[in-house]
């Protein structure tokens, strides 16, 4: 199961933690965690991504898979 | 640590509450939020047959987080419940005892509510535990082309932004 990202900051600097990863935001932008309770109804599971918002360009950090896009993107 | 996110199905003139994180929602004849194969949908032989409504929110029972914004709720897209079963969603700000709904107005086809375009749920910014944002509405209607049985199930998806 996934875990949370944990978000930290230091001088400045964001950092993204969690699911074997350390993401490292050293520029202007947002970092927050992107959540959901999937399969409502069904066998309920957690998504848990990691989203850097630069603005014109997103990061998506998931388990295993990274996405860089300019689209909203959802669990 | 992130914040523990629930969901609440409501029920009953007092909104009471029901943890549904880890379980099922049934449509019924009936609006209470037990799992069981008392009150079915009856299969009509011409028409339409509702269930009552289901009421469910997001909530925030602890945890250690800033704020939550920008909860939305869809499904995948596709009906899988089979032929002559419908699913119909809107949100809803304040809570209403579930009833059975005699149209579809004010609704939308749930199988249009998707990741590209989910239904807001006005969650605004909470920095506390509780209730937040709207409640999802959501209830069935099967008509005479259903075949009989418990349908396969579907899934919902509640997200949220957390920092």
């Amino acid at each position: 199961m996934p875990e949370p990202f944990e978000i930290t900051e230091h001088d400045g600097v964001k950092y993204g933690t969690g699911n074997g990863l350390v993401v490292t935001m050293d520029t202007e932008g947002h970092m927050f965690r992107r959540r959901a309770i999937k399969g409502i109804g069904g066998t309920p599971y957690r998504a848990e991504w990691l989203v850097i918002d630069l603005g014109e360009h997103k990061i998506y950090v998931t388990e295993g898979h990274v996405v860089v896009t300019d689209k909203e993107m959802m669990p | 640590m992130a914040a523990t996110v629930v969901i609440y199905e409501r029920h009953g003139t007092g909104g009471t509450l029901a943890d549904k994180t880890s379980g099922t929602v049934r449509f019924k004849n009936a609006g209470d939020p037990t799992v069981d194969l008392l009150n079915p949908l009856v299969k009509p032989t011409s028409g339409t047959d509702y269930s009552f409504e289901k009421a469910l929110r997001l909530g925030i029972t602890g945890g250690s987080f800033s704020q939550i914004t920008n909860g939305n709720v869809y499904t995948d897209g596709t009906n899988s419940f089979g032929t002559g079963v419908e699913l119909y969603m809107k949100s809803q700000a304040t809570y209403s005892a579930p009833v059975e709904p005699s149209g579809t107005s004010g609704y939308t086809d749930a199988f249009t509510r998707t990741s590209g375009s989910p239904l807001a749920l006005n969650v605004g910014t909470q920095t506390g535990t509780g209730q937040i944002g709207d409640h999802a509405y959501l209830f069935m209607r099967i008509t005479s082309a259903v075949s009989g049985g418990v349908t396969p199930s579907e899934t919902l998806t509640f997200s949220w932004d957390e920092i």
